[in-house]
């Protein structure tokens, strides 16, 4: 019988263009996610770190062993490295997950960590190009903006989904984010910034797109048995999904509006928690540009496949509406720090399912969902909830 | 590294040369005004981008054919800026269907407020540099037809 397995601490940096190494992001969210508490440190027997391009950033790989040391702790039972591209924080938690409850470890850390800007700024646009495959698509010029782009196409021409409709996402989200003391953007802009602010790739502008950050987070995992040791409020993850439809453009069929990885994906979490959509509080979703955030809303089944539009303008995915999506403010409010992201994610489930959110707290959160894509056809989706 | 005039690290375009790559052969054909791709003997399946064995049935005996050179826009992007190191802005980025492939390219010789889905197109092979100077290697995109 496999074990149920709780958040028990979270911890991370503030995202955004951070004067702070790659070693230095990581010291910093071990510290945080530790508090200083060195029976929480002893206990953990594993370390799965999400991280996508140090080799690129920070001439670095090696990277679970490195953490370790620079956090402190000898791992006894499992050391790890993931790297799914934008999802590689939630595959990380996804493998902890199982190590626990297969009983092959009792408690361990999942840190994401990832240090995007470097000194020369057309290699970070390079550097990100390594994420679509090199020989067909980066090797054209090819990053996640014009990927993205396609879908945003297709679902304007199919549902007549409009410039302001992206941009209401991307201001709900900034709104979000003020109130987030690790977000990378703290200003809101106006309707009109955001409309006027420069194209990126047609239809999608800069403020419709997530920016590139640096950060570091990290979750502490632990088995049913234990948590309590550590917490009296443990996060249990209730259920997860992971499913692949394709990795290039070429291979993800002819309605790039729709992801059916995502709701293949989803589907799978809740049959996993024994849950229906309608029950989830809140949800982080993967809002690497806003248009990934709108198909969302069909592809976690918060409406039906192709009704996002109308949901979005129901204001139904804002506080007051049946789910509030992106309380922390998104990848598009928070950043996007690839390997840290997913992590961030199940930081801020763990904090509003204990009522810890402060001003963006969820009245009453019982149920809290997180989805990372790392590109159209590939998602994966966690849900959490509390005693 | 340092001082060296070729990266390849930082090297953004393929590797076409024979001796560190399989379907070489692509760009070769592609030098020569020829669209190719690998297609299954076993199965019948074209495989798209060329790969050395079928995605489908998973056999190695694969075998080079040539594509139509013409395709239709079945949807594009033009990015303004921001593109990655050696790339030009704008770009117009495309996916073309030719002979019931989904080619993802780059659309040439085209004012971008001129491309729209379902025109058609027709392959134009440009250049980029190569790995020692004077060299180039070709690349498969289109311009309208």
């Amino acid at each position: 019988m496999a074990r149920r397995v709780a958040l028990v601490a979270a911890g991370m940096t503030r995202f955004g263009v951070r004067n702070a190494s790659y070693k230095d992001l990581i010291v910093e969210a071990g510290a945080a996610c530790l508090a200083g508490r060195r029976e929480l440190k002893q206990a953990i027997d594993g370390l799965v770190v999400g991280s996508v391009m140090p080799e690129r950033t920070a001439t670095q790989s090696h990277i679970s062993s490195m953490a370790a040391e620079l956090i402190g702790i000898k791992p006894r039972k499992l050391s790890a490295r993931t790297e799914h591209m934008c999802a590689s924080g939630s595959v990380g938690i996804r493998y902890a997950m199982a190590f626990i409850a297969a009983g092959l470890a009792d408690v361990i850390m999942v840190m994401g960590a990832e240090k995007l800007n470097v000194p020369v700024k057309t290699e970070i646009a390079l550097n990100m190009s390594c994420g679509v495959d090199h020989e067909w698509e980066a090797s054209f010029g090819l990053t996640a903006p014009p990927a993205f782009a396609f879908a945003a196409q297709a679902h304007q021409r199919k549902y007549g989904t409009t410039e302001d409709d992206l941009t209401t996402i991307s201001l709900k989200n900034r709104a979000h984010a003020a109130n987030n003391p690790y977000a990378h953007f703290k200003q809101v802009p106006t309707r009109d910034e955001v409309l006027c602010s420069r194209v990126v790739a047609t239809p999608l502008r800069l403020y419709h797109c997530s920016p590139v950050s640096d950060g570091a987070a990290a979750v502490v995992l632990a088995a049913e048995d234990v948590a309590r040791d550590f917490t009296d409020q443990p996060v249990w993850i209730l259920g997860s999904g992971q499913c692949l439809d394709g990795f290039t453009l070429s291979s993800l069929g002819d309605d790039l509006s729709r992801w059916p990885a995502m709701e293949r994906a989803s589907a799978q979490a809740y049959a996993a928690a024994g849950i229906r959509p309608e029950v989830v509080d809140f949800a982080e979703v993967h809002d690497c540009f806003a248009v990934a955030e709108l198909i969302s809303y069909g592809g976690l089944g918060f409406c039906k496949v192709g009704e996002e539009t109308e949901f979005l303008r129901a204001g139904e995915s804002d506080y007051g509406g049946s789910v509030v999506v992106n309380p922390r403010g998104g990848l598009i409010g928070c950043g996007h720090p690839l390997g840290a992201t997913g992590v961030a994610q199940a930081c801020e489930a763990f904090w509003q399912l204990r009522n810890e959110a402060g001003p963006r707290q969820v009245e009453g959160a019982r149920i809290g969902l997180t989805h990372n894509n790392s590109g159209m056809g590939e998602h994966i989706v966690m849900l959490y909830g509390r005693d | 590294m340092i001082g060296e005039s070729y990266v390849f690290l930082s090297d953004p375009f393929p590797v076409t040369d024979p001796e560190h790559s399989r379907v070489a052969d692509f760009y070769a054909a592609l030098a020569e005004g020829r669209l190719t791709t690998l297609r299954c003997t076993q199965c019948g399946h074209t495989n798209w981008p060329p790969q050395v064995a079928c995605r489908d049935c998973n056999s190695d005996a694969v075998e080079w054919i040539d594509l139509p050179t013409e395709g239709t826009v079945h949807g594009f992007t033009i990015q303004a800026g921001g593109l990655p190191r050696g790339f030009q802005a704008p770009a117009i980025f495309a996916l073309v269907d030719v002979a019931g492939l989904r080619i993802f390219t780059t659309i040439v010789d085209c004012p971008p407020d001129r491309v729209e889905i379902g025109m058609p197109v027709r392959l134009k092979v440009t250049t980029v540099p190569g790995t020692a100077p004077g060299e180039t290697r070709p690349r498969h995109t289109f311009a309208p037809a």
